[in-house]
């Protein structure tokens, strides 16, 4: 059998390519496939990093897996499974349950491989991955798939194009916090603060206040009408010892969708220029709330009405705590839970009917709230096919990306392209304006009247620019650290977040160069910092960036697997993202105030994506 | 679909909905033997759901397979092939049913070929051409479509050959805008007159609000009072139809305090498209007239219901296309009457400034429309359907909805026969020749000459070429014969191919081995184009896909 898999290398090949020591990245629905394509190839070295566990919705693709098999970690079982199968003797997979960004992972750990395969469902690890591969010098076989779609490229170092080369777009989207905090106008406000707010305050112990109280206009006298120093404490949301969790759910469905939206009528200045928000009483939905079925309904495909959305509210949480107990104040959410997502879409819907927004059925709501992009076997079998031919490819040219190609599989059969299903380019050269893989420098503009040092690092740097561990320096001068440090060096780091960038240890001027760099990717670059006054409508995260704008959004084509936490907030269901905006008066010559009059726009809110499997 | 279906296939529902996992899951595939790029193929279908598959397979499992087949263990070496990967196969889902029959498929073809009465589609691998050719010729006259996929060292090809393929949803990305605005429906005149009549008497801020469809209802009304009761049709005129939508910003806020009214900036960006007039497609058109067409000829189109005929029981397929053709004349019926040369509305309203209260009614008011304008096209189907002694409910109201939701871009494919495709008088050696360009060095033309030589050579010596033990060589001349009368063939069809012999000699170099990478390429997209065909979504490819492992592209051409 060997005879015949040395064959298949030679034939494609014509490299030896048992020796290859190859590193795949991801092993969801593109790394089952490549896993098994690579052992069938004739690689006898494998390691797979993935830090995935296994759910029932990756069985209708991730052939390797088995419904014996959920809640284990993919990698484990995937090296398993693969090796059940004939394979040839001395064939060595190593499985790395794990984080990509792990420092385990560093740059010497890269340059063992002869050549690394992303299999990934998410850009920031994709984006880490290949920085540490340019860092190493290790050739970079990238890929993605989305629906029907899918694309595969080859990255080198000083010969094709890196993976932030070129801007691509995102549709994750923002949404200013007050409007998803005190005047929602679109379902996926509604679907933002069921799953951000409310869901984290009742099943994950945030102390959030859900209404925004800094938009209390200033009444006629200058005296705030509801002053923020005044406002009630946010009342907590826990289940009290003695009460029952249907009497719980009730008082949680009083306080949200009652008390307070009776505290945002009271900000009358909202609601000038639009309809206000109505009350609702669960009495009134819930005539019998003890004799309540509690059961997940059946209807998926159309929106619940008002009091079937109230039911369910009260059923998920009652549900919730039959079955985990205690642990309601410390879960996360996850789409494919069904009380998690029941509780999400009634909330939504309720809270839709209180500001008159239709409501949205839960397969909806699942893909708003979960991100979800769909998935077939069929995408990622041709995907992970061609990842193979171009990992032969670069083999076979001793490393080089020389023979290599882009390939793009397309679905629409018409118009220019019709004769191709799957298109395929050369590799284009590097992108001369790449922070990454070139040498630019990296310019953003901010309010250095306000900016701090937060913004800096955490938004512009590693939200932003996907820094993991960002130094920061001017001149011989260390401005901020992070990486390797203890506990009383990690609490002085932290202390500089909220420093404003004006002051020590920043001291920052308008034109100031910094250099930032990070050892667990081996890059640094040029960083200037240019005092600006920021429309925050246009740039709602307060910063612009030059040299690199369109890194940070880019859309992705979603992959396999999952060997990172997709953005800071850690897994790939943080795609709704809330922005604290500065708090603006509620007048009309505001640019804030002019965008939350002015949009009232269609129900058909399209899905915020950004990763797959 | 019960809960525990709808988390194993959540994300695909996504992709074709529950109607189009139903028609999945009501196929009964057949795989015509098991080998690694068969295999590869099916495990893309049994993964989503397909209803249930059967390998037929007279192999036995051979060292070669244990090398490039997936599906196999060590120990199924010497047994039936399609019992040992039916058997793995069916471990990927335990919803999917499985089953083999250890028969040679070529004898099988030539003296059973009833065999395919159990089957709703048919993929194959691994035959020779005259078996090929049985089969497909079998399958034509059963309507039963067939794919055909290939690989053959670097090479890979998938055939889909169906007779015809009818589809309403072909998810295209641009969906058609229409508003109506310049023959408006009563119901949405009402609304402009009732909510927003005395435009000129609104507050500033309700100004801001008026929803741009009504802006522009306004506007055209305004024209055609001023020009005797015509349209703007021309450029000219539709220019004249923004600088009266300007005009009237000025108005209502004066110099310059228009640059935050959004709605009329919407309404000025939609004067292009809107105030076109609603016109069909041609494609959607023939597929009316082809339904009117088979409605007058009383085609035999419409099977009998289940249970009609006793003995007769149709595809769930077949019921899917006869409803098409149903729905498509009752199309053409609402058209020319209702219709007034106009499809059903669509009943989207896009994204606007407006209030959310009028911004919902009004998205209602498209949606009742349009909602009425499906129930008289579902009136005209049930009027058809009973004239053809279908009952009345032959025709779900859903799917007269689908239908109304896509009537733009409805299709009509016809798919070439294999006999057309490789009969000498009806080959296309004109579209072969177009593909000379496509492969630099392996042209895709080239390529599949090249197997079909290969065909030509298996035909002759009962063997595949270069599989005589060590001697690849003594094979190329053999095989370059083969390549030059097919060469001749397509010159007298009008094609100068010309074929290096380095690609003769790479041919005979692959000795008819199936590499796993190409397999799972080919047997990737040809169970996409199967899930195309069965879900009655997306437009499948028409008809031969050929992919070049030599250089990684793949052409699609109709031959
Ligand atoms: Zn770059």
């Amino acid at each position: 059998m060997s005879a015949t898999r040395a064959e298949h290398a030679k034939a494609v090949a014509g490299s030896d390519v048992a020796s290859a020591k190859v590193l795949m990245v991801g092993a969801g629905g593109i790394g089952c496939e490549l896993i098994k394509n690579l052992v069938l190839c004739g690689f006898r070295d494998i390691e797979a990093i993935d830090l995935d566990t296994i759910d029932y919705s990756n069985l209708n693709r991730q052939f390797l897996f088995r419904a014996a098999h959920v809640n284990r970690p993919k990698v484990e079982v995937a090296r398993e499974t693969v090796l059940s199968f004939p394979h040839d003797a001395g064939t060595r997979i190593v499985a790395h349950h794990g984080n990509v960004k792990a420092a385990q992972f560093d740059l010497d750990y890269f340059k063992q491989f002869t050549i690394v395969l992303n299999a990934l469902d998410n850009i920031d690890a994709r984006r880490h991955v290949n920085r540490v591969c340019l860092a190493a010098g290790v050739p970079l076989v990238e890929s993605g798939t989305e629906g029907y779609l899918g694309q595969v490229t080859v990255i080198k170092k000083g010969e094709s194009e890196c993976y932030e080369c070129q801007p691509k777009s995102d549709n994750k989207k923002t949404y200013p916090i007050c409007t998803v905090r005190n005047h929602p106008d679109k379902p996926v406000h509604c679907i933002a603060w069921a799953k951000e707010l409310l869901f984290k305050k009742v099943f994950g112990g945030e102390e959030t206040d859900l209404v925004d109280n800094s938009e209390a206009a200033p009444a006629a006298d200058g005296a705030p009408e509801q002053p923020a120093a005044a406002a009630p404490p946010a009342p907590k949301l826990e289940l009290q010892p003695g009460e029952s969790a249907r009497h719980f759910a009730a008082r949680v469905f009083e306080a949200v969708f009652a008390a307070d939206v009776r505290r945002l009528l009271a900000m009358s200045s909202l609601w000038k220029e639009r309809a206000p928000p109505a009350p609702l009483e669960l009495a009134a939905l819930v005539p019998a709330l003890d004799a309540l079925p509690v059961d997940s309904p059946d209807e998926d495909q159309a929106a619940w009405s008002v009091a079937e959305s109230a039911a369910v509210f009260v059923g998920a949480l009652v549900r919730a705590f039959e079955l985990r107990g205690v642990r309601v104040g410390q879960l996360a959410f996850d789409k494919d839970d069904v009380e998690c997502l029941d509780f999400v879409t009634a909330a939504s819907n309720l809270r839709s009917a209180v500001f008159g927004i239709p409501a949205q059925s839960r397969f909806k709501v699942k893909e708003i709230a979960g991100n979800i992009i769909p998935a077939i076997a069929t995408t990622n079998a041709v995907i992970a096919g061609y990842i193979a031919i171009e990992a032969l490819k670069v083999l076979r040219a001793g490393g080089s990306t020389a023979q290599c190609a882009s390939a793009f599989l397309c679905r629409a059969l018409s118009g220019k392209r019709k004769d191709r299903m799957i298109v395929s380019t050369r590799l284009n050269p590097p992108a001369a304006h790449c922070f990454v893989c070139g040498s630019a420098s990296v310019t953003v503009q901010l309010d250095l009247r306000t900016a701090t040092g937060a913004l800096l690092v955490q938004e512009v740097l590693i939200k932003k620019l996907a820094f993991h561990q960002p130094n920061l320096t001017k001149g011989d001068r260390g401005l901020y650290e992070s990486g390797d440090l203890d506990e009383d060096e990690v609490a002085i780091e932290e202390a500089k977040l909220g420093k404003l960038l004006t002051e020590p240890p920043f001291s920052l001027r308008t034109g100031a160069m910094l250099n930032v760099s990070d050892q667990s990717q081996s890059l640094d670059c040029e960083l200037i910092v240019v005092h600006a006054e920021i429309d925050v409508e246009a740039h709602p995260l307060g910063f612009i960036v030059h040299g690199a704008d369109s890194i940070g959004v880019r859309r992705d084509a979603g992959g396999a697997g999952s060997a990172g936490p997709s953005g800071a907030n850690a897994g790939d269901d943080s795609d709704i993202e809330m922005l604290d905006s500065a708090p603006v008066p509620a007048s009309d010559s505001t640019p804030t105030a002019r965008k939350q009059a002015r949009s009232r726009r269609s129900p058909s809110a399209r899905a915020p994506r950004t990763a797959s499997n | 679909m019960e809960a525990q279906k709808k988390q194993r296939y959540d994300r695909q529902l996504r992709m074709w909905g529950e109607h189009g996992q139903e028609a999945l899951e009501r196929c009964k595939l057949c795989l015509l033997n098991g080998s690694a790029t068969g295999t590869e193929a099916l495990k893309n279908l049994v993964l989503p759901g397909i209803g249930s598959f059967t390998v037929i397979d007279g192999a036995l499992v051979t060292a070669r397979d244990l090398g490039n087949n997936f599906f196999l263990e060590e120990a199924d070496l010497g047994r039936p092939r399609a019992e040992c990967v039916t058997r793995l196969l069916k471990e990927l889902n335990e919803h999917v049913r499985g089953s083999y029959v250890h028969e040679d498929v070529g004898s099988l073809i030539r003296t059973n070929p009833a065999f395919l009465d159990d089957f709703s589609l048919v993929i194959a691998t691994q035959l020779t051409e005259p078996s090929l050719r049985l089969l497909a010729s079998a399958c034509r006259e059963r309507s039963l479509p067939l794919v055909v996929l290939r690989s053959y060292g670097l090479v890979g090809t998938v055939r889909v050959a169906p007779i015809e393929h009818v589809l309403v949803e072909a998810h295209s990305d641009n969906t058609p805008s229409d508003l109506r605005v310049v023959d408006p429906f009563p119901e949405l005149l009402a609304f402009a007159r009732d909510r927003f009549g005395h435009v000129d008497t609104l507050s500033s801020s309700e100004r801001k609000h008026v929803p741009y469809v009504v802006l522009l209802l306004h506007a055209v009304a305004e024209y055609k009072a001023a020009h005797g009761g015509a349209l703007p049709s021309s450029y000219k005129e539709k220019q004249a139809i923004k600088a009266a939508l300007g005009a009237l910003a000025e108005r209502w806020f004066g110099e310059g305090g228009a640059a935050d009214a959004l709605n009329v900036e919407e309404a000025k960006a939609a004067v292009n498209t809107a105030l076109s007039a609603p016109s069909i497609p041609p494609s959607a058109r023939a597929v009316m007239a082809e339904a009117e067409a088979r409605l007058s000829a009383q085609k035999p189109t419409l099977p009998p219901e289940p249970g009609q005929s006793p003995t007769f029981v149709p595809d769930p397929s077949t019921i899917r296309a006869r409803n098409f053709w149903i729905l498509a004349a009752a199309l053409a019926r609402f058209v020319r009457a209702e219709g007034k040369g106009t499809l059903p509305l669509l009943g989207v309203l896009p994204d606007m400034t407006a209030d959310t209260s009028s911004y919902v009614e009004l998205a209602n008011i498209y949606r009742a429309k349009a909602a009425a304008d499906a129930a008289r096209v579902h009136a005209h189907a049930v009027a058809i359907a009973h004239d053809a002694g279908l009952p009345d409910d032959a025709v779900p109201v859903e799917q007269t909805v689908r239908l109304c939701k896509n009537a733009h871009s409805l299709q009509w494919l016809r798919f070439r026969s294999l006999d057309e495709e490789l009969t000498p008088a009806s080959a296309r050696a004109a579209q072969l020749g177009a593909l000379l360009d496509e492969g630099g060095d392996a042209p895709a033309a080239a390529l599949y000459v090249l197997l079909r030589a290969a065909d030509a050579f298996h035909a002759r010596y009962n063997r595949w070429p270069g599989t005589m033990d060590d001697d690849i060589e003594s094979d190329v001349p053999l095989l370059k014969q083969c390549v030059g009368q097919l060469l001749s063939e397509y010159r007298q069809g009008g094609a100068t191919l010309t074929i290096r012999d380095d690609l003769v000699f790479e041919m005979c170099r692959y000795g008819a081995a199936e590499l796993h990478t190409v397999a799972a390429i080919v047997g990737g997209v040809a169970s996409q184009e199967v899930l195309k065909l069965v879900t009655g979504q997306y437009v499948p490819l028409n008809n031969t896909y050929i992919y070049n492992g030599l250089n990684g592209t793949g052409v699609v051409a109709e031959l």
